[in-house]
């Protein structure tokens, strides 16, 4: 989906590189893009659009070099929801959904016959031919996620889709990326600061911090499984002395909200089952620990304290 | 017996839609239409071209029907004449006109600033220049659309009933079309300057309104103190109006014909260039 | 500590929170007060912190009524929703005229700035203007004017909105940081996983009522009428054979390497099963609830009551 070998970006010829020596290669899949706010992640949307030229290295997004006249065609290939509010409220969804399509170069009738499907694909029923300005924070996301699907394209750019949504809203946001990329097969790129939502839908992972990446890869890749590692959750809490015989299982490295963090003794997690039966305990919960998102994060945020590899 | 899967059928052809700023008039157009801000000025232009047209039929009569050639001498002393005559056939071209303009291009660009929808235009394959092309194409569409029957119908009137020696010239359209298409043009571009300078449409309004309003007041003051005449070319009222006397060959136009090219060409240029500057892809936002 | 008896709150004609009974213990701890948008949290917390008076009912802060009452309000610290700072001050003076507000003087004032300032970590940049600062660190700012008086109830409303995730890792960390030293902590949010990675314990509001309040799992095993998923690793065939023959099964769903089981009476099948695999009676490698999670317990208690 995207591939790119040193690349370098800068606004104006004079002005230091917003992106610097990227080197990164996408499947096309559901990828999650981490980093701080001026990490980059515009200057990259804006690379992807071909709106701007590399200034060394080069780059390939969706088999477009990038800097070649065809760049500039890259924009009707794809989608964009950007994280402001950028509706037209005195407009119905309908209206300017179909208008969106038009200008990604969409023949009028084309462009009404997919605002309707796009529309129902997003969840947009009645509510369609009403001005936006009427609607729920919800609904709203969801007129900019079909404005951002109606030409079909390869490839979205979700910016914060999940902004200001509420669980219920943000579980329904969720699955419908989910959707994008199973039913449609659109490749995904989804920025976002809630390391929950890029756990949830992500299979790749990128980390960008000051136009570097910090890390990327597969979600599996990143974070690996610790060996002996496990968590432990019990029916009802520990008493201080089945607390104090958890050492017998191994090290606890952490314990809070009723969930123990150990590095097991013996390689065997079924041991736990044993001690939890000797100790007259009741185990809900034995799994093997995860390298947590927020660990990878900080991790390649700062490696000076333990390096990530790529 | 297929069962159809509910998902979204396949990709639909990419290369067939009208160019980007065709797209953007016409969604402006229905936009304006949902406004309905079009019964007053609708009734007031109709108005106006109706007593027109009836000037037309009147001076018909007092030519044709001996009953009335006593107040032949009389009727001439009140109706203007001869090329005054012709250029007067536009003079909606006026405040009506301005205010219309003001009304709907004022809210043209600062509407898309307050929504924020230009970076997401710029995210499609919409190139600046085709926004503004848009929006000035549509500003100045309006008051020539606005003017074409005043400058059409007397004239038809005046063929059918009176052939080539009616109170219209038969030629008049050829100089009265030229003169309404540059009065359009820099009404058009006024307006589209000024609304990109304001953050909502309201102020948009208001910042057209105070430009012609402005600059208007401040030749007219100008000209009085110094007697200076030229200085009117900068008055956008002033300059619209004058066009079409200076393409009929008025005696006496209100601006003469090199500040009027003059002011003409700075109005256009200045408020093209500010709405370019103004609408152009920002660095932070696309 | 917090008490609230049939207390209520509308704003006019607008319903803020419906007559809502609950009592809160003294002692440490972070609670999350969960709900949808629109579900009562920030009326709750503005009756909490003393900035509204209860249209109807009672509410008690630390035994009295806070509704402009200095002594109670001396003791809570309130971090507001929202970003709303004078951009063109710097921090300290800022933190300082809110120390004095609080009543706080002199040398006293001057290390209760230089005290939040530290514990928040924002010692070194305190003399920048809000302009100048990111997001996540005017934010440490507005909870080091909170700390200034060492309250012993802390309230924050939505303190997570806009941060990027490293400035929430940090606060997330501070604020646990906190609770272990003994302050009470109130905070509310519209997503999930940072409660959950705060606290189990949550306030839940819905529609302007108190669905529920405890730990998640106690509040999960209330909901009797949602059968408890597990997930069981090891050898499918195997673990699945057994699974069919308890009682208490209601689905079986089959996974790679996985068997998923829902179970309607966990508390009698989860002993069986510890004691099988303790015994070496089925290969179990890994035992996952899959809703035993706030996401599920949210979930389910707002539909209940939709």
């Amino acid at each position: 989906m995207i591939a790119f070998e040193n690349l370098e970006v800068r606004y104006a010829a004079a002005s230091a590189p917003a992106l610097k020596g990227l080197t990164l290669s996408l499947e096309r899949g559901i990828v999650g893009l981490l980093g701080p706010n001026g990490a980059g992640k515009s200057t990259l949307l804006k690379a992807l659009l071909g709106l701007l030229t590399p200034s060394r290295g080069s780059g390939t997004v969706l088999g477009v070099a990038l800097g070649a006249p065809e760049a500039a065609r890259l924009r009707a290939r794809i989608g964009y929801m950007p994280e402001y509010d950028a509706l037209i409220e005195d407009a119905s969804a309908y209206e300017q959904v179909a208008f969106w399509g038009e200008l990604s170069g969409l023949a009028p009738e084309a462009a009404r016959d997919r605002a309707h499907e796009v529309l129902y694909f997003v969840g947009l029923d009645e509510a369609r031919y009403r001005p936006v300005s009427g609607y729920s924070t919800g609904m709203r996301q969801r007129v900019k996620l079909a404005q951002a699907l109606v030409h079909s394209p390869e490839l979205i750019f979700l910016d914060e889709p999940t902004n200001g949504l509420d669980p219920d809203g943000r579980r329904r946001m969720l699955d419908l990326v989910l959707r994008v990329h199973a039913e449609l097969g659109t490749g995904v790129i989804l920025a976002s600061h809630l390391l929950g939502d890029v756990e949830r839908v992500a299979d790749q992972l990128v980390i960008l911090d000051q136009g570097h990446i910090k890390a990327a890869g597969s979600m599996a890749g990143l974070r690996k499984i610790l060996a002996r590692r496990v968590e432990l959750r019990f029916l009802d809490p520990l008493d201080a002395t089945q607390e104090a015989a958890l050492t017998e299982l191994g090290a606890v490295l952490e314990a809070r909200n009723g969930l123990y963090d150990l590095e097991l003794t013996e390689a065997d997690p079924a041991g736990a089952f044993r001690w939890a039966q000797a100790r007259g305990a009741t185990l809900v919960q034995v799994t093997p620990r995860h390298d947590r998102l927020d660990e990878v994060l900080l991790r390649a945020l700062h490696p000076a304290t333990s390096p990530v590899e790529a | 017996m297929p069962i159809y899967a509910p998902t979204l059928p396949p990709a639909p052809d990419l290369h067939l839609g009208q160019p980007p700023a065709l797209v953007i008039m016409r969604f402006d157009l229905t936009r304006l239409w949902r406004q309905k801000i079009g019964r007053f000025f609708g009734f007031a232009f109709l108005m106006m071209l109706l007593w027109k047209v009836a000037r037309i039929y009147v001076d018909h009569l007092l030519q044709t029907n001996q009953a009335f050639k006593p107040m032949q001498e009389f009727a001439k002393t009140i109706l203007t004449q001869g090329a005054d005559f012709q250029a007067d056939l536009l003079n909606p071209a006026s405040y009506l006109l301005w205010f219309l303009v003001a009304l709907i291009g004022g809210g043209l660009v600062a509407r898309d600033t307050l929504y924020r929808v230009r970076p997401l235009m710029y995210a499609h394959p919409v190139a600046p220049k085709d926004y503004l092309l848009a929006k000035l194409g549509f500003a100045s569409a309006l008051p020539f659309a606005i003017l074409l029957p005043f400058a059409l119908l007397p004239w038809a009137m005046s063929l059918l009933l009176a052939g080539l020696h009616g109170p219209v010239w038969a030629t008049a359209p050829l100089r009265l079309l030229p003169a309404m298409a540059v009065s359009s043009v820099l009404m058009g571009s006024v307006a589209v300057g000024a609304s990109s300078m304001a953050a909502t449409p309201r102020a948009g309004i208001g910042w057209v309104l105070g430009l012609v309003l402005g600059l208007g007041t401040l030749a007219s003051m100008i000209h009085t103190l110094t007697g200076f005449r030229a200085v009117d070319g900068l008055n956008p009222v002033m300059l619209a109006e004058a066009w079409p006397q200076l393409l009929v060959g008025v005696d006496h136009p209100l601006v003469a014909w090199v500040p009027a090219i003059l002011g003409t060409v700075l109005h256009i240029g200045l408020w093209t260039f500010v709405a370019a500057r103004r609408t152009r892809p920002s660095e932070v936002v696309i | 500590m917090i008490s609230l008896d049939r207390a209520s709150l509308r704003y006019g004609p607008i319903l803020g929170l419906s007559p809502t009974t609950f009592e809160l213990p003294d002692g440490g701890g972070i609670t999350g007060l969960l709900g949808p948008n629109g579900a009562g949290k920030s009326s709750l917390l503005q009756l909490l912190s003393g900035l509204l008076p209860p249209s109807g009912g009672e509410v008690r802060v630390f035994g009295e009524a806070p509704f402009r009452n200095a002594t109670v309000l001396a003791r809570l610290g309130l971090v507001p929703e929202g970003d709303r700072l004078p951009m063109g001050l710097r921090a300290d003076r800022w933190l300082r005229m809110m120390g004095e507000l609080s009543g706080l003087l002199g040398e006293a004032l001057k290390s209760a700035v230089a005290r939040a300032l530290a514990t928040v970590g924002m010692a070194d940049r305190a003399h920048l203007t809000f302009a100048r600062m990111s997001k996540g660190m005017r934010q440490r700012i507005r909870l080091a004017q909170a700390l200034l008086h060492e309250p012993e109830l802390l309230i924050l409303d939505e303190p997570f909105n806009g941060l990027d995730p490293e400035a929430r890792l940090t606060l997330i960390a501070l604020l646990r940081d906190f609770a272990a030293k003994g302050t009470r902590i109130l905070v509310s949010s519209h997503i999930l996983g940072e409660i959950a990675q705060l606290t189990d314990r949550i306030l839940l509001l819905f529609r302007g009522r108190l669905l529920a309040e405890g730990t998640v799992t106690e509040i999960r095993q209330l909901l009797d009428r949602h059968p408890v998923e597990l997930r069981l690793t090891g050898a499918a065939q195997v673990l699945a054979r057994w699974a069919v023959e308890q009682p208490e099964l209601a689905a079986l769903r089959m996974e790679e390497g996985a068997v998923v089981i829902s179970v309607r009476s966990p508390r009698d099948i989860l002993p069986r099963l510890q004691k099988a695999a303790a015994e070496g009676g089925i290969p179990l490698s890994a035992l996952d609830p899959l809703d035993l999670n706030l996401d599920a317990v949210f979930q389910y208690l707002t539909k209940d009551h939709a």
